[in-house]
């Protein structure tokens, strides 16, 4: 790039007013006074030119102190041509696209990001005396210890580059170069640089951007393009892993999505790989249509309680840094399920929690026993009563009712349920209970079964592919009507308005109402498959969702981390390595797929990273102009070698500060306009000879 | 004389006009005999010269005593003395209208000179008459020899208003053409016009035997330029702007302008008319006193 810049571009702005003395000729002209006078015939005798002569005088004048103005403020300006003159000290910062799409192979069948490397490594033997370099990579990667700020030493801006290594990741162009253009303006310098190596992909650099910060005065970008040739070959994204979104009971085997995008333009044969934290491997053959996408259902077994994860990958398609995926989740212990009486009393739930009741096809044990018995002893995980019970305790007294507000205020699930031979019984509802049973109400034809709130957490289980319960065509044909106060939240209806399910949160633990006796003189629930999933998401409750584990693209920044000094560790459990202690506000992202584990004071939180699938899309911008860069001066030029760029940058760091130049014509404006305002009286016409 | 009062002849002036009389170099022809020689002789008592004689003389006039001693038959001629005719041409262009430094405008200060000219002629029964002139002739008053006669003169010159471009040369020319008998001649302007042209009229005058008096009123501030720095002047007569820079070019006008009155005066010298500067910052009285009151 060659061209005119100005360091101090505030007075450009300020160019207008080399139009002032015009205006004040025009001003004073209109108020100048004129003089009667007898004659002008002396004056005409004197210089029969004297008119024609003020007046060009006059404007000479005139455009002597416009130019002198002008001068003057472009002078102020600081106006600078680069690619001229001499050199100067150079602050130049090496802005490296080290996302995903740069692990893709480049020119020499080396990977683009090699050679912006070794562009970066040439500019900088280029560097000299009190020139100055810094890196920023448009990626953050804290696994690279980077140089902070602009610095002269050349090893460590070499061990910087050294260290930077591909990654998974997607980044801002914007914020890259917002960071770029911060370490300029620290420091001062004739020249400011920045040297950007990218591809140019367009899901980067064709967005534009939300906000970019103002330039930092004297700045010069040059845009080196690295090629990226076409193999052919399709390319195929691992887009999403979809994990159970309740804990998964150890020792289990649960369904896991895994969702492949083929963005190429013919089919793809891919391997889908998969390996756990206990290092169970496994892998299947997969075919994608072009353009397509395809949901591919993996089966993956929980060894032991805890935090477990697994990484996917995609295997045998061209192009690498979108194939990987982590997926993390929570395996608990065995469930137990406790009825308070006898089997008969709760339907076919018992059957659909655990059809041997010893937990082994369910991850849910269920054992029968009383009221007194669960207000005596230890408290299970989740334990099934009927409205009988309930009003029967309320009517006896308060003890075994307060043992169950005890037991939901420590976390636990109760679900109530009518007795499937009728009635709720009768007797007296706890106060803290805002949920109670109307009268038995039937009908012959079945009422239709509806879902009140669909988003609850209670029904991910019986979702479709949509998102949506399938709780369809289920019909009612008993119901006690329930009655819900304003602390309660009700589930699900009847067609007639009438409330079967309600949820109650009592401390931290969840009462579920139900007005649906599970048996099929009552519905036809207990005979849909989805009644299994229902009833085993509500034993499963208690234990809460997958809390603490966020999944993230690549490069997207954690939520939640408190931007001050506070001190966080992380830990990489399992995928790319990352070891990181610092303030929590300097972390920035996590650039590999991997799981990792954030401590932050006594808080651990867990993340499961995947790559970005928009670093697989081949699109890259083949003309100069990125819409990323917004209205900064830049310009791209195409890098055939590290030799290229180095030759672009040796040109680049001449520069000639013409400030000089214009005030040097700045004072001869002022020398010249003082010699004719100020003229030398003129001399008399010499005496005739007679 | 108890006369109303005139503008441009206040009381006072007038009473103090007594004292001046106006005298000519040449003979002037008049009807009435006066102050001034006549170029006609006749038997008036101051010889002037001798003749010889020609038929047709009166045999009278023929002085033997010259006869006896050198036989020629001559004639002895004698100064007949007659009154004077006096025209006063007056310069109403618009450049007279200028005032800076003076007591008066030019025009004001030319019409008091004016009429104080006009009435020390009829007090010695001189006859006086006036013309008016701009581009042309505007107004012509023929010689009067009396006091009535004066009136209209006085009152025609209260109502001038300057205007128009001023025409020397024609002017004399004109007059020239139309005053058949010697008279004296009075020029009251600026002459603000080439010299050569001015010149050219009044020897036009000049061979018609008349007598001429040129009276050039100026201002002081038009021989010295009075302001500084840059100003746009404005020519009265013709409306031509020019910006000058006063400082800049008060040296070689002030030079330029000495120039201009010295042709002026060398050309009414080589013409043998007299020629007399007036500075409007002096009294009008004190002018006439100057010029006129030896005489």
């Amino acid at each position: 790039m060659t061209g005119l810049a100005a360091l101090n571009p505030f007075f450009l702005s300020l160019l207008p007013l080399a139009a002032l003395p015009i205006l004040f000729h025009f001003f004073y002209r209109l108020k100048r006074q004129t003089r009667p006078f007898p004659t002008l015939m002396f004056f005409h005798r004197l210089d029969p030119k004297l008119n024609a002569r003020r007046r060009l005088r006059e404007w000479l004048i005139l455009l002597l102190r416009c130019l002198l103005i002008l001068f003057l403020l472009l002078a102020l300006a600081r106006p600078v041509w680069f690619g001229h003159g001499q050199e100067g000290a150079v602050a130049v910062v090496m802005l490296i696209d080290n996302s995903g799409s740069m692990s893709g192979p480049g020119e020499g069948g080396r990977t683009k990001l090699k050679l912006a490397v070794d562009a970066a490594r040439d500019i900088l033997a280029e560097l000299h005396g009190a020139d100055r370099a810094g890196i920023v990579l448009l990626a953050p990667d804290p696994a690279a210890q980077l140089p902070d700020g602009l610095t002269q030493d050349k090893t460590a801006l070499k061990l910087g580059l050294d260290a930077i290594a591909e990654t998974e990741a997607s980044g801002s162009v914007a914020a890259a170069v917002e960071r770029a253009m911060r370490m300029l303006d620290a420091g001062a310098a004739t020249r400011r640089e920045i040297q950007v190596f990218s591809d140019l992909q367009q899901e980067k650099w064709g967005q534009p951007p939300v906000k970019l910060f103002p330039p930092p005065r004297g700045l010069g970008m040059v845009v080196h393009r690295i090629a990226s040739p076409s193999s052919g070959l399709p390319n195929v994204s691992l887009t999403q892993v979809e994990m159970p979104s309740r804990p998964v009971v150890a020792g289990r085997r649960f369904p896991v999505q895994v969702r492949l995008a083929n963005s190429g333009a013919s089919a793809a044969q891919v391997r889908l790989n998969w390996l756990d934290d206990a290092g169970n491997r496994g892998g299947l053959d997969v075919t994608v249509a072009p353009q397509e996408t395809r949901e591919t259902p993996v089966t993956l077994q929980a060894p032991n309680p805890g935090l477990r994860w697994a990484i996917f990958s995609v295997e045998g398609d061209d192009f690498p840094a979108d194939n990987r995926a982590a997926a993390a989740y929570v395996g608990v212990e065995q469930q137990s399920a406790v009825f308070l009486g006898k089997a008969a009393d709760f339907g076919y739930l018992p059957l659909a929690l655990s059809p041997m009741g010893d937990g082994r096809l369910s991850g849910v044990a269920t054992s029968f026993s009383t009221f007194e018995s669960f207000a005596a002893g230890p408290n299970p995980g989740f334990v099934v009563m009927t409205w009988d019970a309930i009003l029967k305790a309320g009517a006896e007294g308060g003890a075994r009712l307060e043992a169950l507000r005890q037991f939901l205020l420590k976390g636990g699930t109760a679900l109530v349920t009518p007795l499937p031979a009728g009635t709720a019984g009768t007797g007296r509802k706890p106060d803290w209970l805002a949920i109670a049973p109307g009268s038995l109400q039937g009908s012959s034809n079945g009422l239709a079964l509806t879902v009140l709130d669909k988003a609850g957490a209670i029904f991910d289980d019986v979702r479709d592919a949509r998102g949506e319960v399938a709780l369809r065509n289920v019909k009612v044909f008993r119901y006690l009507p329930l009655r819900v106060e304003s602390q309660a939240a009700p589930l699900l209806g009847l067609e007639d308005g009438a409330i079967t399910l309600a949820a109650q949160k009592v401390g931290q633990g969840l009462l579920l109402a139900s007005g649906l006796a599970f048996d099929p003189a009552w519905s036809t629930l207990p005979l849909k498959p989805a009644f299994v999933a229902l009833a085993q998401g509500m034993a499963l409750n208690h234990a809460g969702a997958q809390g603490g584990i966020t999944s993230l693209v690549a490069g997207d920044p954690p939520a939640g981390l408190p931007a001050g000094s506070e001190a966080l560790v992380v830990q990489s459990l399992g995928g790319s390595p990352l070891d990181w202690k610092g303030p929590a506000g300097q972390f920035t992202t996590f650039p590999r797929v991997g799981v990792y584990a954030l401590r932050l004071g006594k808080e651990t939180r867990w993340v499961a990273v995947r790559s970005s699938e928009k670093e697989g899309r081949r699109k890259f911008i083949a003309g100069d102009t990125l819409a990323a860069l917004g209205n900064l001066a830049y310009s791209v030029e195409g890098m055939s070698g590290s030799e290229s760029a180095r030759a672009e940058f040796r040109r680049e760091e001449r520069s000639l500060d013409l400030s000089l130049p214009l005030l040097l014509l700045a004072f001869v404006c002022l020398a010249m306009e003082g010699w004719l305002a100020n003229p030398a009286p003129l001399k008399p016409r010499p005496a005739a000879i007679r | 004389m108890s006369a109303p009062a005139y503008k441009f002849l206040p009381a006072e002036l007038a009473d103090r006009m007594h004292a001046l009389g106006v005298r000519v170099r040449r003979p002037v022809e008049g009807a009435v005999q006066g102050l001034h020689r006549s170029p006609h002789h006749g038997s008036s008592v101051e010889f002037a010269d001798y003749r010889e004689y020609a038929r047709g003389d009166p045999p009278s006039l023929i002085d033997w005593a010259i006869y006896a001693r050198s036989d020629r038959y001559v004639i002895r001629r004698y100064q007949e003395e007659t009154n004077l005719r006096a025209h006063l041409l007056l310069d109403i262009s618009e450049s007279m209208s200028f005032r800076e430094a003076g007591l008066h405008s030019k025009m004001d200060y030319a019409c008091f000179l004016a009429a104080a000219l006009m009435l020390v002629l009829l007090g010695q029964s001189d006859a006086a008459g006036l013309t008016l002139f701009n581009d042309e002739i505007r107004k012509t008053f023929p010689p009067v020899a009396s006091l009535d006669g004066l009136r209209p003169m006085l009152l025609a010159l209260e109502e001038i208003k300057p205007s128009g471009r001023s025409q020397i040369e024609q002017a004399l020319h004109q007059t020239a053409e139309r005053i058949q008998r010697r008279s004296l001649v009075i020029l009251i302007s600026d002459l603000w016009q080439e010299p050569a042209g001015i010149i050219r009229g009044i020897q036009h005058l000049r061979h018609g035997k008349h007598e001429v008096l040129v009276l050039q009123p100026l201002d002081a501030a038009e021989l010295n330029l009075s302001f500084g720095g840059l100003a746009e002047l404005r020519e009265l007569e013709t409306g031509a702007r020019l910006p000058v820079e006063a400082d800049e070019i008060r040296e070689a006008y002030a030079n330029e302008a000495a120039k201009f009155l010295d042709e002026i005066r060398r050309g009414c010298l080589g013409s043998l008319a007299e020629y007399h500067l007036i500075d409007t910052r002096t009294p009008v009285e004190e002018t006439l006193h100057a010029r006129f009151g030896q005489l």
